[in-house]
């Protein structure tokens, strides 16, 4: 791959993947759709992605370095004393509950999903499905608003709870919704924000859930395949700074999509994602 | 049987030397074991270590304490 074609696939991999829009839809789609030259199958494809993945675990453990410190501390300590006594020890195991169901069926089904980076239109085709849940989620939120009779925005989201409302269940069940995210096409943040919404979180509180939820599993899916880059022959210092531009660009659309679900909603992505998948239907016969 | 311990942490520990047993396995030995091909399975050893360090703080919750 090119100098250029690196830092697109970077920008794009940055920009996309926080984004309820699925990064690796678009890094298997787009490139098909406007023909640039990118095997999705090549030995180092995978490898590459991942360490643009291990750039966006960064930028969002930046973006919460204080709250993982917490959580951190607090899952040491709570595991030591077998007990959980405060709010941060607790979200430290709703995170773990939510990490194990995506973290081990990815490890068992790493080969078959490899095997569907090849089909780009395999991956438009999740593009629709992921519109449609991101749709389903705020179709199912605004009927619960109604129930709830809240009207306007501010209000509307007062009366939907926070992770620490959270119960263990529904952090297995917001989980559960990761592990579609294992399929190119199906966003990790798009369906566990959805699944966020089903749970009774607030717009943010979903959002904010999700990134947590999704930094151990990008890191380490990242670091897990970066030992393969050497061997591959891929150009390390070129992805290197691929990974540094996807990570800057990752944590100014993290900024950006927190203020933006204070008050959004998932229907502009659901619709983006519909037309790109539709798009790629039709271009890659 | 020490009486602060239940029948869950006994299992939970017993499955997180199970997973350690594995990780040391994949860490040290070519293998084909649950994997497309004959090598050392970092990514297997890894995996398998996190959980049998989940399974040893599972047995520890699950312990049965005295007021």
């Amino acid at each position: 791959m090119s100098t250029a074609l690196v830092i697109f696939l970077a920008a794009l991999q940055g920009s996309t993947e926080l984004f309820p829009v699925s990064s690796l839809g678009h890094a298997v789609v787009v490139p098909a759709i406007f023909n640039l030259g990118v095997d999705p199958a090549a030995p180092s494809f995978v490898p590459f992605l991942a360490l643009l993945h291990v750039g966006t675990g960064v930028a969002l453990l930046v973006l919460y370095r204080e709250q993982w410190w917490r959580i951190i501390q607090g899952f040491i300590r709570a595991s030591i004393r077998g007990r959980i006594e405060t709010s941060d020890e607790r979200l430290a195991f709703l995170l773990v509950v939510g990490t194990i169901p995506a973290g081990v069926i990815g490890f068992l089904l790493e080969n078959p999903l490899k095997s569907l980076f090849a089909h780009p239109r395999t991956a438009a085709a999740f593009l629709v499905v992921n519109g449609a849940i991101l749709l389903a989620a705020e179709l199912l939120r605004r009927r619960e608003e109604r129930r709830r009779g809240s009207t306007e925005r501010a209000q509307r989201e007062q009366r939907f709870g926070t992770i620490e409302d959270l119960t263990y269940t529904r952090a297995g069940l917001v989980g559960l919704f990761q592990v579609a995210a294992l399929l190119p096409g199906i966003s990790r943040s798009g369906v566990t924000m959805a699944g966020g919404l089903v749970a009774g979180l607030s717009h943010s509180e979903a959002v904010r859930f999700a990134f947590l939820l999704a930094t151990p599993i990008i890191l380490a899916a990242g670091l897990l395949e970066v030992p393969q880059l050497p061997g591959s022959g891929a150009p390390l210092g070129l992805y290197t700074v691929g990974a540094v531009v996807a990570g800057v660009i990752a944590y100014a659309s993290a900024r950006f999509l927190v203020r933006y679900f204070e008050i959004g909603r998932l229907d502009p992505f659901a619709g983006y994602c519909a037309a790109l998948g539709v798009t790629g239907l039709i271009v890659l016969r | 049987m020490n009486p602060r311990t239940s029948l869950p942490a006994i299992l939970l520990a017993l499955l997180g030397v199970l997973f350690i047993a594995f990780a040391i396995f994949y860490a040290t030995t070519d293998t084909g074991l649950f994997a497309s091909a004959v090598a050392r399975h970092y990514k297997h050893a890894t995996v398998a270590a996190v959980l049998g360090v989940l399974c040893f703080v599972g047995a520890n919750f699950a312990r049965r304490r005295t007021a």
